[in-house]
C-alpha cells in the first residue's frame, strides 16, 4: 500500500469499519511510513478532540423569547390581528362597510327597476311546467310526477344544486319557479327538477340525507316508475316550506 | 453496583420523561412543556451553534425547533426517542436557514461572535474560561469544514449518532453521510494541522 491509497481510509479505520485484510494494511503502511502516521495522529487527536468539547451555555434570554413564542402561538388567530386594531383602521373600516352597504342598496334597487317581472318569463321553458294526464300520454317515455311537499326548509337548495352538477348529473336542471302557489301557505320556494329515472333514488337519498322528509309518489306512480328505463327523464316538483309547516 | 445504579437512574429519568410527553401531548401543559425543554435545550442549541457558527441565528433558530415541537407534539409516535425527535426537527430547521441565508449567517456571524461569549461561570473561573476557550474553538474549527459535511461530523463526533441515525436525521443514504464524514474528518484534520500553534496552546 502506498500514500495515496490511504487517502480517505482514515474515517473507516478509525472507527474500524474496515476489512480485516485492508485494515491490517494500513496499519503495515503506518508503521513504515512516517509522514502517513504523523497526519493519522493528527485526524485521530483532531477527531478525539472535539468529542470532549463540552455543550453550549444558553443564553437566558431563551427562555423569555420562547415564552413569548409560545404565548403568540397559543392564541386564537383572530388576536394576532389585535396589533392592527387602531382607531384609524377601525374607522376606515366602518367607512368602508357604511360605504358598501349604501352601494349595495343603490345597486340592487336599480337592477329591479331596470329587469321588471314579466309573466312570459315563466313561459320561457313551455311543456315542463304542466303535469297533466294528457301530456303523460303525449310524451311516450317521460313521466312528469308530482311528489308533493317537501317540509323542513331551513336550507336552501342551491346547495344540492351545486352537488349534483359536481356529481356529474348533467341532465338535471333547476328551474326556480317564479309564481307562488296561493293555496299552500308559507310556501318558501318551488323548483322544478329534471331528472333521469335511474337518478331519481339518488335525488331522493341525498334529499333525506340533508334531512327532508319528502312525501312520496303514490302506489300508481311509483309503479310507473318502476317501468321507466334509466335513461328516461323524470320530472319533478318540489316545493320546499317552511319548517313544520 | 455503579451499574445498577445507572440503570435506575436512566430507568426513573425515562419514566420522567415520558409522564411529561403525555402530559403535553394531552392538554399542552406548557408547563411541562418547560420542564421537557430542559432537559435537551443546551443540546439541541449546541448542535444548531456550531452548525451555524452564530449565536443570534442559532437561538432564534432553537426557539422555532422547540415551538415546533410543542405545535406538533401530538405527531410523536413513540417510535424514537423524544430527542431523535426534536433533534431531527433542529437539524432540517438548521440545514434550511443554512440553504437559505448561510452567506448572511457567515457574514454576521464575524461581526459579532468576538463580542457575544456566553461566559458562564460554572465551577471556577479559570475551569470556565477554559472551557469556553476550548468550546470557541472547536466552533471556529468546525465552522471551516464546508457546510455540507459539516452537520455530518457535528452529528457523528460530538453528539455520538450512529451512521443509520444520521441519515435518518438529514434525510440521506448511508452512502452519503459516510461520504460526507469522511470528507468532513479529512478537511478538520487538515484545519488542526495548519492550526498548530494554537492547537497547543489550547492543550492538545
Amino acid at each position: 500500500m502506498e500514500c495515496k491509497d490511504l487517502l480517505g481510509l482514515f474515517s473507516d479505520f478509525y472507527d474500524n469499519t474496515l476489512s480485516a485484510y485492508k485494515r491490517e494494511a494500513v496499519s503495515k503502511h503506518l508503521l513504515t511510513c512516517k509522514r502517513c502516521s504523523l497526519k493519522y495522529k493528527t485526524f485521530k487527536e483532531a477527531v478525539s478532540y472535539i468529542k470532549t468539547v463540552p455543550d453550549e451555555i444558553l443564553p437566558e434570554s431563551f427562555y423569555s423569547g420562547l415564552d413569548r413564542k409560545l404565548e403568540e402561538a397559543g392564541k386564537p388567530f383572530y388576536l394576532r390581528f389585535q396589533p392592527y386594531l387602531t382607531f384609524k383602521n377601525a374607522a376606515v373600516g366602518a367607512f368602508g362597510v357604511v360605504f358598501g352597504l349604501i352601494l349595495g342598496v343603490l345597486g340592487n334597487s336599480m337592477l329591479i327597476r331596470a329587469v321588471p317581472l314579466s309573466p312570459s318569463f315563466v313561459q320561457v321553458e313551455p311543456g315542463k311546467s304542466g303535469y297533466t294526464a294528457a301530456e303523460k300520454e303525449k310524451n311516450t317515455g317521460r313521466i312528469i310526477m308530482r311528489t308533493g311537499n317537501v317540509f323542513k326548509a331551513s336550507y336552501d337548495l342551491d346547495r344540492i344544486v351545486n352537488r349534483f352538477d359536481n356529481a356529474g348529473m348533467d341532465s338535471m336542471a333547476v328551474v326556480p319557479e317564479l309564481k307562488q302557489d296561493p293555496a299552500i301557505r308559507a310556501l318558501h320556494k318551488r323548483y322544478i327538477i329534471t331528472v333521469n329515472a335511474g337518478q331519481y333514488e339518488n335525488l331522493v337519498k341525498e334529499l333525506n340525507g340533508l334531512g327532508y322528509v319528502m312525501k312520496l309518489p303514490d302506489k300508481k306512480e311509483l309503479a310507473d316508475l318502476k317501468k321507466l328505463k334509466p335513461s328516461d327523464q323524470i320530472k319533478l316538483e318540489l316545493d320546499i316550506t317552511e319548517d313544520g309547516k | 453496583m455503579n451499574d445498577i445504579a445507572r440503570t435506575v437512574i436512566e430507568e426513573v429519568s425515562r419514566n420522567y420523561e415520558n409522564e411529561l410527553i403525555k402530559k403535553v401531548q394531552k392538554n399542552r401543559d406548557k408547563e411541562a412543556f418547560y420542564h421537557l425543554v430542559r432537559l435537551y435545550d443546551a443540546r439541541i442549541y449546541s448542535v444548531v451553534y456550531r452548525f451555524l457558527h452564530n449565536r443570534e441565528d442559532s437561538l432564534e433558530l432553537t426557539q422555532d425547533v422547540f415551538l415546533q415541537a410543542f405545535r406538533k407534539i401530538k405527531q410523536y409516535r413513540w417510535e424514537s426517542p423524544f430527542y431523535f425527535w426534536v433533534q431531527r426537527i433542529a437539524v432540517n430547521y438548521a440545514i434550511n436557514r443554512m440553504k437559505k441565508y448561510g452567506k448572511d449567517i457567515l457574514s454576521r456571524a464575524q461581526d459579532c461572535d468576538g463580542v457575544q461569549s456566553a461566559a458562564a461561570y460554572v465551577n471556577s473561573p479559570e475551569q470556565a474560561l477554559e472551557g469556553e476557550e476550548k468550546k470557541k474553538f472547536v466552533a471556529g474549527a468546525l465552522a471551516r469544514i464546508s457546510a455540507p459535511y459539516r452537520m455530518a461530523v457535528i452529528l457523528k463526533d460530538i453528539e455520538g449518532f450512529s451512521y443509520e441515525e444520521i441519515a435518518e436525521l438529514t434525510k440521506t443514504g448511508m452512502g452519503t453521510v459516510k461520504s460526507r464524514i469522511n470528507r468532513g474528518r479529512e478537511e478538520l484534520r487538515e484545519i488542526f494541522a495548519s492550526m498548530k500553534e494554537e492547537v497547543k496552546e489550547y492543550g492538545m
